[in-house]
């Protein structure tokens, strides 16, 4: 992998990680269109993703840095006292641990059979328009309903039902915000609202998931391309951070349908071109 | 509800040590499930607290 690979690598990450348009689906997908000679299974490239996914969750962590001390604060708060409050960052903690853990579940065990089944170009172009799909009609279905929610008031099971939907991402080419912000919507959030649970639920799945592979960045064969990683995590983690920082404001008073417009249309672009066989 | 609250820690963090002591070793498994058994015992701890937990609808 050249310099130039690594740093257009990591600004991918960097950007689509946040934005509903699936990472993952575009780290397969650019590659190819560019007709890069990139082994996904290589340990030095897996090395190379785990710093990029790290630099995203640190910066989101930052991003969100004070709402995570509250949080954090509030929850070991109830645990001291042994019961929950009505206190809104207790219960956004809660309602993270709620929504973490089934897809932590799902992550740790059907992360590699499912991403090895449907890692094909084409099943990721169709899952690409699947994404969109499900973002227009999230769209239709909120704007069918009238009533609108804070965050702190949703349900626990509603919590772990965002966590579920998130899941979904596992399919390369479904957006893990993108799904979760829909989840949310459905449920009657407001885009605000729905978004900023989607980011908080992704930081503690992203961070962990890395930290825990960061000793391969050290194992052997991987210190060739030690400096392209630790440079592609600053870059991808300055990359997410104006990329939320952006959403953000953006979902203050718009929707998602621009981004379902963009997957609906880079995926039959892909699909078109791989079913033409002019993209492997 | 506390002899659950246990038993599902229990059951948890064995669950973790099979993962991590048997080969291929999963760590993320192992980091898992000793979650799970620590958010058992924070269930366990709830039940020990006062009795003001609002309903979990």
């Amino acid at each position: 992998m050249t310099w130039l690979q690594a740093m257009i690598l990591a600004v991918l990450q960097g950007v689509s990680e946040l934005f509903p348009i699936s990472s993952l689906g575009h780290t397969v997908l650019v590659p190819s269109l560019l007709r890069w000679k990139i082994d996904r299974s290589d340990p030095t490239f897996l090395s190379f993703v785990v710093a990029l996914h790290l630099g995203t969750a640190i910066a989101l962590i930052i991003f969100y840095r004070t709402d995570w001390v509250r949080i954090v604060r509030a929850l070991v708060a109830s645990i001291a006292r042994g019961n929950l409050s009505s206190d809104p960052d207790e219960r956004v903690g809660w309602l993270l641990v709620v929504g973490t853990v089934p897809v932590a579940l799902l992550g740790v065990f059907l992360e590699k059979p499912v991403r090895a089944f449907f890692g094909s170009s084409a099943l990721v172009s169709i899952f690409l328009i699947v994404n969109a799909f499900i973002m227009f009609g999230g769209e239709a279905l909120r704007r069918r309903s009238t009533g609108e929610r804070a965050l702190p008031t949703i349900a626990w099971l509603d919590g772990a039902k965002v966590g579920i939907a998130q899941g979904a991402a596992l399919f390369p080419g479904i957006s893990r915000s993108g799904s979760s912000i829909v989840a949310g919507l459905l449920l009657g959030l407001t885009h605000e609202d729905a978004a900023r649970y989607s980011f908080l639920l992704a930081t503690p799945v992203i961070f962990a998931a890395s930290a825990l592979e960061v000793p391969q960045l050290f194992a052997p064969g991987s210190q060739a391309i030690l400096a392209q990683a630790a440079v592609g995590g600053v870059l991808a983690g300055i990359c997410a951070y104006a990329s939320v920082a952006f959403l953000v404001r953006y979902f203050h008073g718009n929707d998602l349908r621009p981004f379902g417009w963009y997957c609906l249309i880079f995926g039959a672009v892909c699909l078109a071109l791989t079913l033409t066989k002019v993209i492997a | 509800m506390k002899i659950a609250a246990i038993g599902l820690a229990v059951v948890f963090a064995l669950i973790g040590v099979y993962y991590i002591a048997t080969p291929p070793h999963h760590v993320k498994h192992f980091v898992l499930f000793e979650i799970l058994a620590a958010l058992s015992l924070v269930w366990l701890r709830f039940q020990a607290g006062k009795p003001t937990t609002p309903s979990l609808r």
